[in-house]
């Protein structure tokens, strides 16, 4: 069997307290499986300080054992603080309404993550994902993100990890804006 | 607790040990020794095998009187047949041989034993080979090798061929001296007053170390109301668990400073504050201890017997003493040192463990705790202990064939091992998940 290529995700916080809250039950147990998977796999995770302190508040009991199994087996990547986009200057330009502004600002740790490692993001939250893909063309480079949602019926996650978690273009926020338009 | 300092200067100790043949190891596994060295893996993985061995010699060495090559039912390893020693497995040839090699200080040592040939009295275990192993080269022994061979082997290695050839030296003999081989080279001639001798003895830089091993075994009998005076010095034959009564009577009569760091030691564990000691009678001492963690005004007379306490304090008093006692380069080998710890104290045996590392002593711990390991993981990610102090061993049994493997692996500066087959994460992951998925199909349900 070929060896599947480890790659770099972005793992918001949103799944760390969902793997362990049973209220969210069955979003709480596909959140398990996609990180069991991810651990399994031997997929590596990235964080930046911002990140970090967002999974502190949120991660449930089983969302810290499995980040701290991640960190001891080397598969999660620090990356530093101040490597930052443009971005954080530019979404107040190019975002008009401030509810909006401030939802896009609170996951703007994740998309700056994402374009300092391999571009791909899992994260439970849909709303956010749908207004990074209303500012594909102000904000072009969002556009290869891959973006997932581990706690959707349709995603099929643990198989595509299995794929080595390959940037299809229907999961990318730059297609899915493209299908929404139509 | 332990402050941020450098690793420590060379100490002589055994650095390293690797087997073959015993028990469930059947190729040859080897580990290396640090001031911390962790073994861990599932039960009956072969984690107490590796270490028989050593305290296989050590009661060798210890025995009362000569055991032959092998003491094989002592205090701290018991076999009631020297067959039970030996790797046998189903579908796999059984072992002709043990082979236990040791490494002190740049000079290795290989012992070799085999069962005795045929039936009736004498030692269980033969001792067929032993081979040195220095810069100048190799050396085997055996005792079968007639004189001849015996120069040979003393010839081809570049300490002694000059001196022996110097002194025309060209009778030898082997002796065997309880669990090593010696030898003894002397020049041609029949009046043994006028000759001088060479005696050749690999086993001697082994044998202080083999005998200072302070062993703390996984069971270490219940809280009693006085425990037996025992002889105190460098080294402590058998099994520790009931000296640690007269090295603190010791220490309570010399005023040792010792005293301070066991309650330092025992308070950060959250178990006393403080430990006395006093004579029972001419052969028994008591034990009381402190009934509270932290010291009061007015409560230094406020001790209990230990045997009125829980099980913490005196399956855990041992370790501190036998790490305390201990000095640099002396192991101190403790069977499941987080036993009956609650899991705040687990955490804190790591930081007990790693202040003895950092003095010197050898301390090599057989463990199930994840905690534990954690702790050892926190120090060295803050700077406490140093990573390269740290040794893992990972001990696998093969579900078929039943075999030992050993992985190793080190600790970086963050304290991650990497690619360590490590499963109590694992474990805890299912666990928890388990749990999750259970009440979530219960609340469901409902």
């Amino acid at each position: 069997m070929a060896k599947i290529r480890s790659r770099l995700l972005v793992v918001d916080a949103s799944i760390a307290r969902a793997a362990g809250d049973v209220s969210t039950h069955p979003t709480s147990r596909r959140c398990r499986d996609f990180l069991l998977a991810v651990r399994e796999i031997c997929h590596q995770i990235v964080m930046t300080a911002p990140i970090q302190h967002e999974w502190d508040k949120h991660q449930s009991r089983f969302a810290r054992t499995w980040r701290l199994s991640m960190l001891a087996k080397k598969k999660l990547k620090i990356l530093e603080s101040h490597a930052q986009s443009s971005l954080e200057k530019r979404f107040p330009k190019v975002v008009i309404d401030p509810f909006i502004l401030a939802i896009m600002e609170k996951d703007r740790c994740l998309v700056e993550a994402a374009l300092l490692s391999e571009k791909r993001i899992a994260s439970l939250d849909n709303s956010v994902r749908t207004h990074f893909q209303n500012y594909r063309d102000s904000l072009p480079e969002l556009r290869s993100i891959c973006w997932v949602n581990p706690g959707a019926t349709d995603e099929d996650l643990c198989d595509w990890l299995r794929a080595g978690a390959p940037i299809e273009r229907s999961r990318t926020l730059g297609y899915l804006a493209h299908r929404l338009e139509e | 607790m332990p402050s941020k300092v450098g690793s420590r200067t060379a100490i002589r100790a055994i650095s390293r040990i690797a087997v073959s043949g015993f028990k469930s190891i059947h190729t040859r596994q080897a580990i290396e020794i640090r001031p911390l060295t962790i073994l861990a893996g599932a039960n009956s993985s072969g984690k107490s095998s590796m270490m028989q061995t050593l305290l296989l010699l050590k009661q060798t060495l210890e025995a009362p009187y000569d055991p032959g090559p092998l003491f094989i039912h002592g205090p701290n390893a018991k076999f009631s047949e020297v067959k039970q020693m030996f790797f046998h497995s189903a579908g796999t040839s059984k072992s002709q041989l043990i082979e236990i090699e040791l490494h002190v200080d740049g000079t290795e040592l290989r012992l070799n034993y085999s069962r005795k040939k045929g039936r009736g009295y004498g030692w269980p275990a033969e001792l067929v080979a032993q081979m040195e192993r220095t810069a100048h080269g190799e050396i085997t022994l055996n005792e079968h090798y007639g004189s001849e061979d015996i120069i040979k082997q003393f010839k081809g290695n570049t300490f002694w061929n000059p001196i022996i050839s110097a002194k025309g030296m060209n009778q030898a003999e082997v002796i065997r001296n309880r669990c090593f081989l010696e030898a003894k080279l002397s020049p041609p001639g029949d009046l043994p007053v006028m000759k001088e001798i060479i005696h050749f003895l690999p086993g001697r830089p082994f044998i202080s170390h083999l005998k200072e091993i302070i062993h703390v075994p996984g069971l270490r009998g219940n809280p009693e109301r006085a425990y037996p005076v025992t002889a105190i010095g460098d080294s402590f034959p058998g099994t520790f668990e009931d000296d640690a009564a007269s090295v603190i009577a010791h220490w309570v009569e010399v005023s040792d400073s010792n005293l301070d760091g066991l309650g330092e030691d025992l308070a950060h564990l959250g178990l006393t504050w403080k430990v006395h000691a006093r004579a029972v009678n001419d052969i028994q001492v008591e034990l009381r201890v402190g009934r509270l963690i932290r010291p009061k005004q007015g409560g230094a007379s406020d001790l209990v017997n230990i045997a009125d306490v829980g099980f913490g304090i005196s399956q855990t008093l041992p370790v501190v003493v036998a790490l305390l006692t201990a000095g640099p380069g002396q192991m101190v080998f403790i069977e499941q040192p987080e036993l009956h710890l609650h899991p705040r104290a687990q955490v804190a045996m790591a930081e007990v463990l790693a202040k003895a590392a950092k003095r010197g002593v050898r301390v090599v711990i057989e463990t199930h705790g994840s905690l534990l390991l954690l702790g050892v993981q926190s120090l060295v990610a803050e700077g406490i202990l140093p990573a390269s102090d740290v040794a893992l061993h990972w001990f696998l049994r093969h579900p078929e064939s039943g075999i030992t493997t050993v992985r190793s692996a080190e600790l970086d500066e963050a304290g991650r091992f990497g690619d360590w087959p490590e499963d109590f994460d694992e474990v805890a992951l299912e666990a928890e998940s388990r749990y999750l998925s259970a009440a979530e199909a219960r609340i469901v349900g409902r």
